[in-house]
């Protein structure tokens, strides 16, 4: 009963203090929002990759090119902007992506079968759109490239039409569409359409709708939601330590309260917080559009996650002497765990000597527990190993926590 | 010299200071006693140079606080009511940091900290941490941050709030040294006892305003009250104030539900006098206290009600 | 000016008394930046690009889907070919090109055949564009082939795809870097400065505020004017104060980055020293913003809170956490409001762009006015009555 009285009167005090207890949910809110508008837009959609263009041969060769680029297919992903020569310090400046330069001459001695490049300036601040204008840009010189083996003669033709002080006259350019013609029905059944075409989809899995809205969330929101409980747990278990150097624990212990009943209670109390705020979190990831899976799974990990919270942040409080010693201790181990747990990024991008470190952290349990349900939609036999792993260890420390304080308040030290 | 006048605050609605003056004399320790809310800490702060006045003027040795501020708080100590001490630091590394910052620097510094420490007793405690210490440690120290640069002008805001008596002992005991030496004190308290044992003069404050400066006899005297009668009994308050008021030699100072509070007038028959004709009276009494004219009566007699109420 | 001096050194002293600043302000930030510069792509400074993983299914298995596999590892792509059942249980593959079947077969005789390429969730869609280009340079190099054995009289069908000719390329690329660099950044040029930025912030906001909050609520302010101090030397002394921390923690953790940069094949462009010096420009600048938070709030662990998040806001839309080649372009704008924004600028300048002090002024300008704004905040909010 008096168990029950600390429960409730912990409840009261966040009700109480509600700036507080929204600043305690802030910080994982803030992250997933944050994540989602910059990650948000899957597959690419959202990226416009601006290129310079500098066109210093304006030849009928540079303009063709510049033409492919700013076709309507390329033009959601590409932003081409024309430059001269100040394109150079923009670049320096880090404004684009990739400066194409196209020399002077270029088209001449491409027309005269002369090998001729074309300069790509690359920004090194970046690592994968310059590589993305890198390979457009190498794809547009292999045409190039084939065609002036195939089209040798024609192209030789045109060069000397246009060297020529005089216009050319229409049966020399009608000799010329004819040959091309002629050459391109050829190759007609390689390139329209091109042969080897290339489609790119993105998985999703049958029980996961990646587009509805929560699909990046619904990637992070499980290890920032872990990250906000652990924190919810430490503002909880805190207390312990503050109602010792308050005198409050002292006070408690002259009514009739046991310390094993002023334990108990905190444990309580420190659970159901922590289970009520990961309610909260995954309710504001449901009314995101987060679609959680199987709702026996996700009651489930979040007991079991709570337990670990709850666990963990008990065993840390009951080691230390201080509340600033336990702040700073338990801090560390949240960000750690988060870090390497799989809390602000995919585990999968994680380098595999790391894989081991991870796995021992209950951050990864539980997000791992949470990606398996939500991104396969894997049933409660799927992810019975990470609740065991979640519950055990989180009784665990639990257990040896609330013993340590038990012997800690014995021998008046607490 | 301390000289205050005209001196007003306000925070919206509430006069917190309202039309103070009054005048510390070098050498003495002068105290302002009033029940919390008075405005006590509001007119140390406008003294002090914390908190601007809307109106009046401070002034110390003739020099304005806030025209030459810097002139002013080199003579001046101030121990606020908070125990305003860095818990993480020493007591010697707060000490040295106010210490600089009135100038003090090297061996002088040293000096003044190992004399200040021992002085108020902190001495074998010097190099630790101030959360280790109690709570009456830390007003020692609080206060000793004060005196550290030997002020000419000391001011204390409730500087024994929330001790034990012997901690308290042990500061009014400081203080009386300080002022021994020399030092003006200008002190502030609600509790009645340490105004009465410390103070050369004292000036009673309520509601922003200053009611009466005197010494205690003084005091005592111009509000023309001897002792004070205490009657506890089953009367209703009608009954009471109607009878009290009608007793010669007698001023009713209150009723209120089975009390009743009379002062015995000086220029009236006297207590032996008063006290039988009371007694007899139709109105049932259990008890009676006689308290002797203190500050205590003279408070209750300027304001109609105990300095705790 | 003394005073100033010696309220902003003592800060600095109760500032390092604290344990848990000490660890944050020197142990975190470095365990961060290894963990996410290990994580981003670590120090192997490859000379120009990232190597894209890509794992093949190869359901034809005949000599042209061998030919465009060949063509593929030409590409700079870690080609990881996998049997059908393989690759649908791995879990490490992060996106899959599936070669169909009769895929040679439908390529001699004409008939488009369409590659497949299976991008899982929530993997970089930057890192899939670059693959999806580079397959399709493959692919087209091998039609170039075709088109030039069949223009040359081979019949495909008979004597099947013959060897790549040794001709040279009549157009090629010439690829290099903008700025001084020859190198592209490793994954700890981004993570040290984004990380360094970070952290120098967190320190200002979380225990700059909170310790100034705590000292008014102690009383200390209204103590320290009651000193011979004036008020504005208090505010300079609290500012000074903060930059003092800013600028330890700036010199200790750039200290760290110059013996990693001596002793393994880290590279920080220009020069440790030269990043030293922005970190100290950008604490000079954000110093007064602790001091303003401190002054707004009453309670030290709300202004820690709130400082908190303001860090983590600023860090990640100003680019500390990722590069801004991420984020959108309205993203990329909104850094630009933000000093940690000027400050990633300023420093991919130099480790990336291999730029000097001199070229990055106009950003290092930018970050004074905004000391400017942010001592006009702290003036204003810096209550002691």
């Amino acid at each position: 009963m008096a168990a029950l009285r600390i429960v409730l009167r912990d409840l009261k005090r966040l009700i109480r203090n509600p700036v507080r207890t929204a600043l305690l949910f802030a910080l994982p809110l803030m992250l997933a929002g944050i994540f989602t508008l910059v990650f948000g837009g899957d597959g690419g959609d959202g990226i416009s990759i601006r290129v310079l263009v500098y066109d210093e041969d304006d030849g009928i060769v540079s303009r063709l090119l510049q033409g492919v680029g700013s076709a309507p297919e390329m033009d959601q992903k590409l932003e081409l902007v024309p430059v001269g020569v100040e394109g150079f310090e923009m670049m320096e400046r880090g404004e684009a992506s990739a400066l194409v330069h196209l020399p002077a001459g270029f088209s001449k001695t491409f027309l005269d079968g002369e090998p001729t490049t074309i300069q790509l300036l690359k920004n090194p601040a970046e690592r994968f759109l310059p590589q993305v204008v890198e390979e457009g840009v190498g794809i547009g010189a292999e045409i190039l490239s084939e065609g002036s083996r195939i089209f040798r003669p024609e192209l030789e033709t045109i060069g000397k039409l246009l060297d020529s002080k005089v216009f050319p006259a229409d049966l020399a350019v009608a000799g010329i569409a004819s040959g091309v013609n002629a050459k391109l029905r050829g190759l007609d059944k390689w390139l329209f359409p091109p042969v080897i075409d290339l489609e790119t989809i993105t998985i999703t899995s049958p029980d996961t709708d990646a587009a509805n809205g929560g699909g990046i969330l619904a990637f992070f929101l499980p290890g920032l939601a872990m990250m906000g409980v652990l924190f919810l747990a430490q503002n909880a278990t805190r207390d312990i330590l503050q109602d010792r150097e308050s005198g409050l624990l002292r006070h408690l212990l002259t009514a009739p309260v046991s310390p094993g009943d002023y334990l108990m209670g905190k444990c309580l109390s420190v659970l159901v917080v922590t289970v009520l705020g990961f309610v909260f979190l995954i309710g504001i990831g449901s009314l995101a559009g987060v679609d959680w899976g199987s709702p026996l799974n996700t009651a489930a990990l979040i007991l079991a996650a709570s337990l670990g919270a709850t666990g963990t942040l008990l065993l840390i409080m009951s080691l230390v002497g201080t509340e600033r010693q336990g702040d700073a201790l338990s801090t560390i181990v949240i960000m750690v765990w988060c870090l390497v747990g799989g809390a602000f990024f995919p585990l999968s991008q994680m380098p595999s000597f790391l894989e081991s470190v991870s796995k021992s952290t209950l951050v990864y349990w539980a997000v791992d527990g949470f990606q398996k349900t939500l991104q396969t939609g894997a049933g409660l036999a799927e992810i019975l190993p990470n609740l065991l792993i979640l519950t055990g260890f989180g009784m665990g420390f639990l257990l040896i926590g609330a013993f340590v304080l038990r012997r800690r308040m014995a021998q008046g030290v607490l | 010299m301390i000289k205050i006048e005209g001196l007003q605050k306000s925070y919206g609605e509430i006069k917190a200071v309202d039309g103070i003056d009054l005048e510390v004399h070098d050498g003495e320790i002068f105290g302002l006693l009033g029940p919390n809310g008075a405005g006590k800490t509001t007119t140390i702060s406008m003294i002090s140079g914390v908190l601007k006045p809307d109106a009046g003027r401070v002034t110390i040795d003739d020099a304005d606080i806030w025209l030459e501020p810097k002139k002013v708080k080199r003579s001046l100590g101030v121990v606020p009511q908070e125990i305003a001490v860095y818990e993480d630091l020493t007591a010697r590394d707060n000490l040295s940091f106010w210490g600089s910052l009135h100038a003090l620097r090297g061996k002088n510094l040293r000096g003044r900290i190992d004399d200040a420490l021992g002085r108020v007793g902190l001495a074998d405690r010097a190099d630790s941490l101030v959360k280790t210490f109690s709570g009456g440690m830390k007003r020692r120290l609080n206060l000793c941050m004060g005196l550290l640069h030997r002020p000419k002008f000391l001011l204390l805001d409730e500087p024994t709030v929330g001790i034990d008596p012997q901690a308290r002992l042990s500061i009014l005991e400081i203080v009386r040294e300080v002022a021994g030496a020399g030092t003006t004190v200008l002190y502030t308290t609600h509790y009645m006892e340490e105004a009465q044992e410390l103070c050369d003069r004292i000036a009673i404050i309520d509601h922003g305003k200053i009611l009466t400066i005197g010494t205690l006899d003084e005091l005592t005297r111009q509000s023309g009250e001897g002792e004070v009668l205490k009657l506890i009994g089953s009367f209703d308050e009608m009954t009471a104030t109607r009878f009290l008021s009608g007793v010669p030699g007698v001023k009713l100072l209150r009723v209120m539900e089975d009390t009743a509070m009379v002062s015995v007038r000086t220029d009236g028959p006297g207590l032996l006098a008063v006290l039988p004709s009371i007694l007899e009276s139709d109105l049932t009494i259990d008890d009676v206290s006689i308290q002797k004219p203190s500050l205590q009566s003279v408070f209750i007699s300027l304001t109609g009600r105990e300095l705790r109420d | 000016m003394r005073s100033v001096f010696i309220i902003a050194l003592h800060d600095l002293r109760v500032t390092l008394r604290d344990r848990s600043a000490v660890m944050w302000m020197f142990l975190l930030p470095l365990v961060f930046a290894t963990f996410f510069g290990l994580v981003m792509g670590g120090s192997a400074g490859a000379p120009t690009d990232a190597t894209a993983h890509l794992t093949v299914v190869d359901l034809d298995g005949g000599p042209m889907s061998r030919a465009l596999l060949a063509e593929l590892q030409d590409e700079r792509l870690e080609v990881v070919e996998l049997d059908p059942d393989e690759a649908a249980a791995s879990k490490e593959k992060i996106r899959t090109l599936i070669i169909p079947e009769a895929f040679g077969h439908a390529v001699l005789s004409g008939t488009q055949s369409i590659l497949r390429l299976e991008k899982e969730p929530n993997t970089s869609a930057e890192a899939a564009l670059v693959v999806q280009a580079r397959i399709v340079r493959a692919a087209t190099r091998l039609i170039g082939r075709m088109i030039s054995a069949e223009s040359n009289g081979i019949d495909l069908q008979i004597s099947g795809l013959p060897e790549r000719s040794e001709a040279p390329s009549m157009v090629t690329v010439e690829t290099s870097f903008a700025g001084r660099r020859n190198t592209a950044p490793s994954g700890f040029s981004q993570s040290v400065p984004g990380h360094a930025t970070m952290f120098v912030l967190l320190i200002a906001l979380t225990y700059g505020a909170s310790g100034l909050a705590s000292e008014r609520r102690a009383g200390i302010l209204r103590r320290l004017v009651t000193s011979p101090v004036s008020r504005e030397q208090i505010i300079a002394g609290k500012i000074l104060g903060r930059l003092v921390v800013a600028g330890l923690q700036v010199t200790v953790l750039m200290g760290v980055a110059a013996v990693a940069q001596k002793f393994t094949n880290l590279d920080f462009g220009t020069g440790v020293f030269q990043m030293w010096v922005v970190l100290m420009v950008y604490a000079a600048s954000i110093a007064p913003l602790g001091v303003a938070l401190g002054g707004w709030f009453n309670e030290p662990e709300r202004a820690a809170n709130v400082g908190l998040l303001i860090t983590m806001a600023m860090a990640a839309f100003g680019g500390c956490w990722w590069p801004l080649e991420f984020v959108s372009r309205p993203l990329q704008i909104l850094a630009l409001a933000l000093p940690t924004g000027w400050t990633m600028r300023s420093l991919h300048g130099l480790t990336s762009f291999g730029h000097t002090l001199g070229e990055i002024t106009p950003s290092l300008g930018i970050l004074v006015l905004f000391g400017f704004l942010f001592t006009v905040l702290a003036i204003r909010s810096l209550r002691v009555e």
